[in-house]
């Protein structure tokens, strides 16, 4: 064996990607080669600090799939909604007796997705273009991080989760989405995530008051203690009734009784200093 | 990418098996945070998908997505920089110390090395093409076989490929160990 037939094979041959016979060979070569031991040892070397390398996560292609096929559904779904739009101009339903007005409908729909497409790619060429592509970025985000949200697997809810929270939308959309979660979703930690995502919205006033009914809604203790905690947090002194109520409950949860009755000293204490 | 453009969605899902880990190392360079380096590989596609139309097909794909990705990490730089500055005004104490702090942990520190930072400028000098293959091999573990079908190429070939670009990486890690005294690694 040649040292370049050698050299080309070192890294299946570490990698045990050889056969038995190829591996006799290379075996055979390296034990008279100096030359190619040592090119060995380098390969071995650089591919173990490669191993250190972080990873990208066998899901992020996953999550690309769910991305793309999200994006797809709300293609088709835009479509129908604009041939719906037309459906409803008289002009239109009289053609539509013609048989060949449905197809009509659809290239009139097509043509406007292209005009959308054009006026785009304009625009881009503009210096605000970016201001363009950002909103328009923003609101393809927003719809597929809440697609994420309906996916079966929780990793891709909890990245749903994180994505939004990045987004920091003021969407009502958004909002019962995170409502949803908090009190629905079966794994535990994408309800902590929402009830995180939802306390970077608890400056608004009315996040926090669908936030103090969502009290009065049963979930797992764990996360009505984060509850009850984010919103003495935010002072949020129209949570002192439920709190007392919980906080004399027999049924409740113990610590959460205890907290109850913790936070709501703290919020009438609160309320007293303002007066 | 012709057919991406042309509006054949799933021909993007095999770009971005193509391309997802020369991206995610590209952000990995810069950026040296996992989850951040996956979502800003996101945004890429994303931005891939939305704008395909605009993509003048002369043969330049890498160019026009590498485009992209520089300018998502300006960007990124951009707002990072004043989101930092804003929170340092309006909070002051604690809470924003903590807050910036936080961004910076774990993943940051586990990876600052000189060494990793070194590797990376490394994996920087090869030609597109071997940089895709390595990553391919050792930094996201595909097997040989999926490589092919990804790659659309022989499987055989490929080891010898990956073998000849391992070796290369290997001599420009040492050249720049070399010259590690006279210059900064990881700087741009
Ligand atoms: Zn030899």
């Amino acid at each position: 064996m040649k040292c370049l037939e050698c050299s080309d094979q070192l890294l299946a041959y570490l990698e045990g990607e050889l056969s038995v016979d190829e591996r006799q060979r290379i075996d055979d070569h390296l034990s008279q080669c100096d030359s190619c031991r040592s090119l060995l040892d380098e390969i071995s070397k650089t591919c173990q600090s490669l191993d250190e390398l972080p990873k990208p996560s066998e899901t992020m292609t996953k999550r690309f799939s769910a991305a793309l096929s999200a994006y797809k559904s709300g293609q088709t779904e835009g479509i129908r909604l604009l041939q719906d739009e037309r459906r409803k101009k008289s002009w239109v339903w009289s053609v539509t007796r013609n048989g060949y007005a449905q197809a009509a409908i659809i290239v009139f729909a097509f043509l406007i997705g292209i005009l959308v497409n054009e006026s785009t790619s304009i625009k881009e060429t503009n210096g605000n273009r970016f201001d363009v592509i950002e909103t328009e970025l923003a609101s393809l985000k927003e719809f597929t991080a809440l697609s994420l949200l309906t996916q079966t697997s929780a990793v891709e809810r909890l990245r749903g989760l994180e994505w939004l929270s990045e987004l920091n939308i003021e969407s009502e959309q958004v909002l019962e989405a995170l409502y949803d979660k908090l009190n629905n979703d079966p794994n535990i930690n994408v309800r902590f995530a929402a009830l995180e995502t939802l306390d970077t919205y608890a400056e608004k006033e009315e996040v926090r008051r669908k936030l103090v009914q969502l009290l009065e809604t049963p979930n797992l203790p764990m996360i009505r203690a984060e509850l009850i905690k984010l919103l003495v947090r935010h002072a949020e002194k129209d949570s002192l009734p439920i709190l007392i109520q919980i906080s004399q409950d027999a049924n409740e949860d113990e610590t959460i009784r205890e907290l109850a009755t913790w936070s709501s000293q703290v919020l009438q204490k609160m309320k007293n200093d303002e007066i | 990418m012709l057919q991406a453009r042309n509006g054949d969605l799933e021909t993007l899902n095999v770009l971005f098996e193509r391309y997802c880990g020369m991206l995610y190392s590209f952000f990995m360079k810069r950026t040296q945070e996992h989850s951040l380096s996956e979502d800003l590989t996101q945004e890429v596609f994303l931005r891939v998908l939305r704008y395909r139309a605009s993509f003048k097909d002369d043969g330049h794909f890498k160019g026009w997505l590498f485009g992209i990705a520089r300018n998502i990490q300006n960007r990124h730089w951009e707002r990072h920089y004043t989101k930092s500055e804003i929170l340092n005004e309006d909070l002051r104490g604690e809470k924003a110390i903590e807050m910036i702090d936080t961004r910076n942990q774990p993943d940051v520190e586990a990876c600052r090395s000189e060494d990793t930072a070194l590797l990376y400028q490394a994996l920087e000098q090869l030609s597109e093409e071997k940089r895709q293959i390595v990553i391919m091999r050792r930094i996201q573990n595909l097997s040989y076989a999926e490589m092919a079908r990804i790659l659309d190429c022989e499987a055989k070939l490929l080891k010898v490929r990956v073998c000849r670009a391992v070796a290369e990486l290997a001599k420009h890690m040492k050249t720049l160990i070399k010259e590690r005294p006279y210059e900064m690694p990881g700087m741009q």
